[in-house]
């Protein structure tokens, strides 16, 4: 690995944070407009244009806040707890394929932080590490209400884990069915790639037309993992005034609201790329100019992921939060055995197409 | 030295940190994170072995799934409660430390008078398959060599499903402590 | 990607019927929960489940049984690549441990019955228990031996802490669990070190690396067989990592610690005797000393201390360390004793269930009457439990013309031929010794005035020390069959 070699990993890495910490201001301004349509209201309106500036003031604003530390939190823990929530979210981002990949005389370049042959396995970890976040922010802020927040936020995260990953073993072996494919792969990249293409001319290779039962439970998994509305009973204002983040303030309440935001942009874009085709999409190769022919895999993706995220800010503008047993209930008595049951069937399926009858 | 022992020196200290941190902080907080971090460090050194299947398992299943639990469990319980460190044999450390003292001294000149034959690569098969894809030959294994021992474990689980209904799903009606 | 390449996975040679008594256990054992979730049988029906399935997997032993000694459609003998033996000894190990569930359930019939919802489970444990047992007996590689011991361990630690209604039970169940999974770790690290001193996880591969290589510098080897030995003798209760036992034997509820102490007593041995007998026998040398070392320390430790107990479960609990002992001096002989070990193992484990029965039906439904005293005048009380339960101590005391001077002078003659004289000598002191605390027990419930009510012992007790009594008396005066079908008993 030589210089250039270094230079463009680096140039990677810190491209996937630019464009992570973009969508975030675009996303929050995006909620607070999408929302207000949704109530009648105008919303931000006075910085910038239709307000889209409001983030950004907000963003300076609690930057210069003073940061009010209770008497009785856990300094060390207390401290950490908010680098918890964005690392892991970042690193989800990171591992997401942002485009086709292209070369630059000799070297590809893959719009991707890192291409994992366990990526999909990484993704799962790293999401089960962010509840660490929510756990040791509610016990260190030495209050009930985070604490009590964080306690939901462990089940809740444990509970819908399950549900997700049972969900994207399917997208896996479907993965093996790919002409030429020898078995499934657990490769982002190459997860995408198998989802190019056409069935019969029309109808996309997308993960979702065989696949529809795993999206649904895997998208709602997704919004419960982001402890987004319907499944925000972990900083439920009325009854826990906030809570895991009640005692922060400041910076360190900002980079719990960052970690959200990049989470709802990089599941919609995990989603996007497992099940929506990620970026794949007409290029036009030779037709067009060969840089917007680069470009415009990116593009495919981001109106892809877009369609997802205006998901999340619609359930959250439309459905009232779940109750604690209601969504215990839901999670291991509706989601699990669901996927259970998916899992089942489409192996029989996947396995019977791909080997025949067993006793042929 | 190359990278691999750098990591290896580097993520197995921090293991024993995390290790000695699990039995001697005095917050059952601070032991879980202790505990952790040993499953992280574990992990890194598995990713340096290429191992990346075993790697990211280690981070979901304990890390993710029992760590939390643990974590879970300790804070539902409340971690208020101080321990109560009075000891009712007089000595007792002091004489369990001896012996384990002895215990491992004795362990250490075992293997150090005999000394240490390592088999390595022991079964003759190359370490180069593990970069090919490792999600692909545990896959293999696990439905070759290890199918049995790998049914056996769905044993296991049963074992512990039922055990802890048995054991939570009690009603205590007539709790009589003797 | 077609059929072709889809069998690129080289497929292990399964034997069903190999594994057909496990397999029928665990079934059994899911049926059972399913069943009682879904139609909420009487919890006789339950037991009766049980029964029938632990009935089924005598069977199907019996019917392998045939195979393995004719040979008939056993295409290998280490089928599952390797994974498991197909041998007498899994298969005696199989009677042995079958026979001890089946009394278990037997004696624990008053359990399942107070267990209120949650017989189904009790039910279901006891036959998880058995099947990780027989697992850990028939297996023929290190990583299948730990997940069967781990298997039967978990089973027996909640089965320890079954009756929450008590709060020593709780106690029994969080030191059983303690020690018992401190112990399991031991185990497997011993494995670990086995691996990576031979690179091999079979025991056969172990065997045959030791038999193959001249190892110059043994001392990871020998360190990995230690922490095998002392995962595995503390599964047997053999001193000095016996120190959980009297505790978890006072707390355990009294229905099925008779169950437990057996089963895990069968697993072990059969563990500790397949690996140092098939895995290790090149290292003899080196670990006959400790062996013996551990042996005479059982029974000098468990049969002294066993003397000054005033609680009957703690006095089996000891006798039960002495046991280990003796049972070990079997192991000192390498491969010559299996056949005695096996005898032994097999009487003393359907002594010891009788013995808890009887332990039980005496303390009563609170469970709490296990001192020496509550046996004062067991014989006008009870003249039955009281005599079934004299001829089981005098059995366990091993006194000619009971099964039990038979095994203890297998095992002895064993470790004499095999030149650990001192053993031997020591054995027979610490046997003289126990026999004084069976005498003891003896005494007090016939010699002593009577104390307290008659409580009826249950139908199903009076059938396990029946049957205890009668193997004890039949194998005392005519041990042929059984030395026989021991005798046939031998590893792979």
């Amino acid at each position: 690995m030589d210089g250039i070699d270094v230079l463009i990993a680096a140039l990677r890495v810190v491209g996937v944070f630019a464009l992570v910490l973009l969508a975030t201001i675009i996303n929050v301004w995006a909620e607070r407009k999408i929302v207000a349509d949704f109530q009648n209201r105008l919303g931000p309106m006075r910085a910038g244009p239709y307000g889209i500036l409001q983030t950004l003031a907000d963003a300076f604003k609690l930057m210069f806040k003073e940061a009010v530390i209770p008497r009785n939190v856990e300094r060390l823990v207390y401290h950490a707890a908010p680098f918890l929530a964005v690392v892991p979210a970042l690193l989800i981002a990171m591992n997401i394929p942002w485009g086709r990949p292209f070369t630059i005389g000799e070297r590809e370049i893959l719009l991707q932080g890192a291409d994992l042959n366990v990526g999909l396995l990484f993704i799962l970890a790293c999401s089960s590490m962010a509840v660490y976040a929510v756990v040791l922010a509610g016990w260190s802020s030495g209050s009930k209400y985070p604490l009590l927040g964080g306690i939901r936020g462990t089940a809740q995260a444990i509970s819908y884990e399950a549900a997700m990953g049972l969900a994207l073993v399917s997208v896996v072996m479907f993965s093996a069915t790919y002409p030429g494919a020898e078995g499934g792969t657990l490769s982002l990249a190459e997860i995408v790639e198998r989802q190019a293409g056409t069935w019969g001319g029309i109808v996309p290779r997308w993960n979702i037309i065989p696949l529809i039962p795993a999206f649904v439970i895997f998208f709602i998994a997704a919004i419960a993992e982001t402890n987004r509305a319907p499944f925000d009973l972990v900083e439920a204002e009325q009854e826990l005034t906030g809570g895991y983040f009640t005692e922060y303030s400041g910076i360190r309440w900002a980079m719990f609201f960052l970690a959200e935001y990049i989470n709802i942009f990089s599941m919609s874009a995990l989603t996007a790329t497992l099940f929506l085709g990620g970026w794949n999409g007409p290029t036009w190769d030779g037709v067009l100019p060969a840089w917007i022919s680069a470009i415009l895999p990116t593009v495919w993706l981001f109106l892809k992921t877009y369609v997802l995220v205006f998901i999340f800010f619609w359930i959250r503008a439309t459905l009232p939060r779940f109750r604690y047993d209601q969504l215990m209930q839901l999670g291991w008595k509706r989601l699990i055995p669901g996927a259970v049951l998916w899992l089942i069937l489409s192996t029989v399926v996947i396995g019977f197409r791909q080997f025949g009858a067993p006793w042929s | 030295m190359t990278v691999e022992v750098v990591i290896f020196v580097l993520m197995g200290l921090t293991a024993l940190g995390g290790a000695i941190t699990v039995v001697m902080a005095r917050n059952p907080v601070y032991s879980g994170l202790g505990l952790l971090g040993t499953m992280l460090s574990l992990a890194v050194i598995y990713v340096s072995q290429l191992a990346h299947f075993v790697a990211a398992i280690q981070v979901i299943v304990y890390a993710g799934a029992v760590m939390t639990l643990f974590l879970f469990v300790i804070m539902m319980i409340g971690v208020d409660v101080a321990e109560d460190t009075a000891e009712n044999l007089p000595r007792q450390r002091l004489v369990v430390g001896v012996l384990a003292a002895a215990v491992v001294g004795f362990a250490v000149y075992l293997g150090v008078s005999q000394g240490f034959d390592w088999v390595p690569a022991a079964s003759g098969e190359p370490v180069a398959e593990a970069t090919n894809g490792t999600v692909q030959a545990i896959g293999e294994r696990l439905f070759s060599t290890w199918v049995l021992a790998f049914e056996a474990t769905a044993l296991l689980l049963t074992v512990a499903a039922a055990g802890a209904i048995a054991l939570a799903y009690f009603r205590r009606r007539r709790a009589v402590r003797e | 990607m077609t059929l072709a390449q889809a069998t690129m996975i080289d497929p292990p040679v399964v034997s069903w019927l190999g594994i057909a008594p496990e397999l029928v256990l665990g079934v059994g054992a899911a049926l059972v929960l399913l069943i009682e979730v879904q139609w909420k049988p009487s919890r006789t029906a339950i037991a009766w489940a049980g029964g029938a399935a632990v009935i089924a997997a005598a069977l199907l032993s019996v019917l392998l049984h045939a195979r393995i000694e004719s040979g008939d459609g056993i295409s290998t003998f280490l089928p599952f690549a390797g994974m498991i033996a197909l041998d007498g000894f899994g298969v005696f190990a199989r009677y042995v441990l079958l026979a001890v569930a089946g009394l278990g359930l037997l004696a624990a019939q008053r359990m399942v019955q107070e267990a209120g919802t949650r017989a189904a489970e009790m039910v279901a444990l006891m036959l998880l228990a058995t099947a990780g047992f027989s697992l850990m007996a028939i297996s023929a590689n290190l990583i299948l031996t730990f997940l069967g011991l781990e298997i039967g361990s978990i089973s027996l630690y909640v089965l320890a802490g079954y009756v929450r209604e008590r709060g020593n039970s709780d106690e029994a169940a969080i030191k059983y669990f303690l020690l018992g999974s401190f112990a399991s770790a031991v185990f497997v690290y011993g494995v670990a070190l086995v691996f990576a001193g031979t690179g091999n996880f079979s025991i056969q591969g172990v065997h045959d690396y030791l038999d193959g290589v001249v190892v110059f510098e043994p001392g990871v080897i020998l360190l990995g067989l230690a922490l095998l030995v002392v995962g595995l003798t503390f599964k047997v209760t053999a001193a000095p990592f016996h120190s959980w036992a009297p505790d978890v034997y006072q707390g355990a509820p009294a229905g099925v610690v008779g169950f437990m102490a057996a089963i895990a007593k069968i697993g072990g041995f059969a563990g500790l005797v397949r690996i140092l007998v098939s895995a290790f026998p090149d290292l003899a040398g080196d670990w006959a000393p400790v062996v013996a070392a551990i042996a005479a320390v059982s029974m000098v430790v468990g049969s002294v201390l066993a003397i000054v107990q005033d609680d009957i479960r703690r006095l089996l609990a000891y006798s039960g360390v002495a046991h280990a002992g003796f049972i070990l001096t079997g192991v000192l002989s390498g491969g010559e004793g299996t056949a005695e070990i096996w005898f032994y193992l097999a009487i003393y484990a359907v002594q010891l269930v009788a013995a808890f029965a009887v332990v039980a039906a005496v303390s009563g439904p609170s469970g709490s009457r296990s001192a020496l005293s509550d046996y004062a005048g067991l014989a006008q009380r009870q003249p039955f439990l009281a005599a079934t339960f004299a001829v089981i101590l005098l059995g366990m005391g091993g006194i000619p013309l009971t099964a039990g001077f038979v095994a203890k002078f297998g095992v002895f003659s064993d470790a004499w031929a095999a030149g650990h004289e001192w053993v031997v000598i020591v054995g027979v002191l610490a046997s003289v010794v126990a026999f004084f605390l069976y005498l003891r027990v003896i005494v007090t419930m016939y010699m002593d005035e009577p104390a307290g009510e008659a409580a009826a012992a249950p139908l199903g007790v009076r059938w396990v020390t029946s049957v205890a009594v009668v193997v004890t008396l039949l194998f005392g005066v005519f041990p042929g069959p059984l030395l026989d079908l021991a005798g046939r008993a031998l590893p792979l």
